[in-house]
């Protein structure tokens, strides 16, 4: 009897089932760690969004007053740009991965720009553009997270 | 991202640096027969369309159980000849720095403070 059932087990059957069940469990822990990952994700970024992305709209809103007259204002530009940044990367961090890159970019872009010395006012509207469509992104993506809760 | 709301995006943009250009001129109008409508309505055309930008708010109840609060909204149209909304652009927060532009504009800021300063 013993001798039979250590034979299946070391048997070629029972050792593919054996190795089916390894791979179906490691594909679960895979699949729990993603889930567990987004899980945190989420949270991280419902707690957090709400304000970063009331920061980056106000950015966005003095980028935009600057632009009327952009030579008048070129060192209060400097500082917007750099708190923008700031800002940016932060959210960047806690977004959604499907949507960092957007984000990175634009932190990305803001940092290539603060270390001119000059920049022209075409240059600056393209963050600023850039930075109001990441706005609309935020802002579509807080509308998802209500319905998901 | 949406990519339509990126083209809105884009095309409010370019109106505001039209605008902040001088190269689309507004004009105020104080008078409206809409409640809503806060401070001046603004105008302009661009090509064969007839823009037409307002502030408006209202009391809002945003959830069933919660009180009304202020809301206010920038809204930029298609108007026919008659002042009747013929399209509106969709809610994006870049109407409402096309507003301040606006504003800037209409009011004569940047004359203002160069004639100012040159003295």
């Amino acid at each position: 009897m013993i001798s039979t059932i250590w034979s299946w087990i070391t048997g070629p059957t029972f050792t593919g089932i054996a190795a089916l069940a390894s791979v179906a469990s490691l594909l679960l822990t895979i699949w729990v760690a993603l889930g567990v990952y987004r899980l945190k994700a989420s949270y991280l970024f419902s707690a957090r969004a709400p304000q970063l992305a009331k920061q980056l709209r106000n950015h966005a809103a003095n980028l935009a007053e600057y632009l009327n007259d952009f030579k008048a204002f070129e060192d209060k530009i400097r500082e917007e740009l750099a708190a923008t940044e700031v800002t940016a990367l932060s959210l960047a961090r806690k977004i959604d991965w499907r949507r960092r890159r957007t984000v990175k970019q634009l932190g990305k872009a803001i940092k290539r720009m603060g270390k001119k010395q000059q920049f022209s006012e075409a240059e600056l509207r393209e963050v600023y553009v850039q930075l109001v469509k990441v706005n609309e992104h935020v802002k579509d993506l807080q509308a998802d997270l209500k319905w998901e809760r | 991202m949406p990519a339509k709301t990126d083209q809105w995006v884009d095309a409010v943009a370019k109106l505001t640096e039209l605008t902040q250009d001088g190269k689309l001129e507004w004009n105020a109008q104080s008078f409206t027969d809409n409640e809503s409508v806060i401070g001046p309505t603004y105008h302009a055309t661009y090509g064969d369309k007839r823009l037409r930008l307002q502030k408006r708010g209202a009391m809002v109840k945003k959830k069933a159980w919660a009180e009304e609060e202020w809301t206010e909204q920038y809204v930029l149209e298609f108007v026919d000849g008659n002042d009747k909304t013929l399209w509106a652009f969709p809610q994006i927060d870049a109407i409402q720095h096309l507003y301040g532009a606006v504003q800037y504009q209409t009011a004569g800021v940047k004359d203002f403070l160069d004639d100012l300063l040159k003295q």
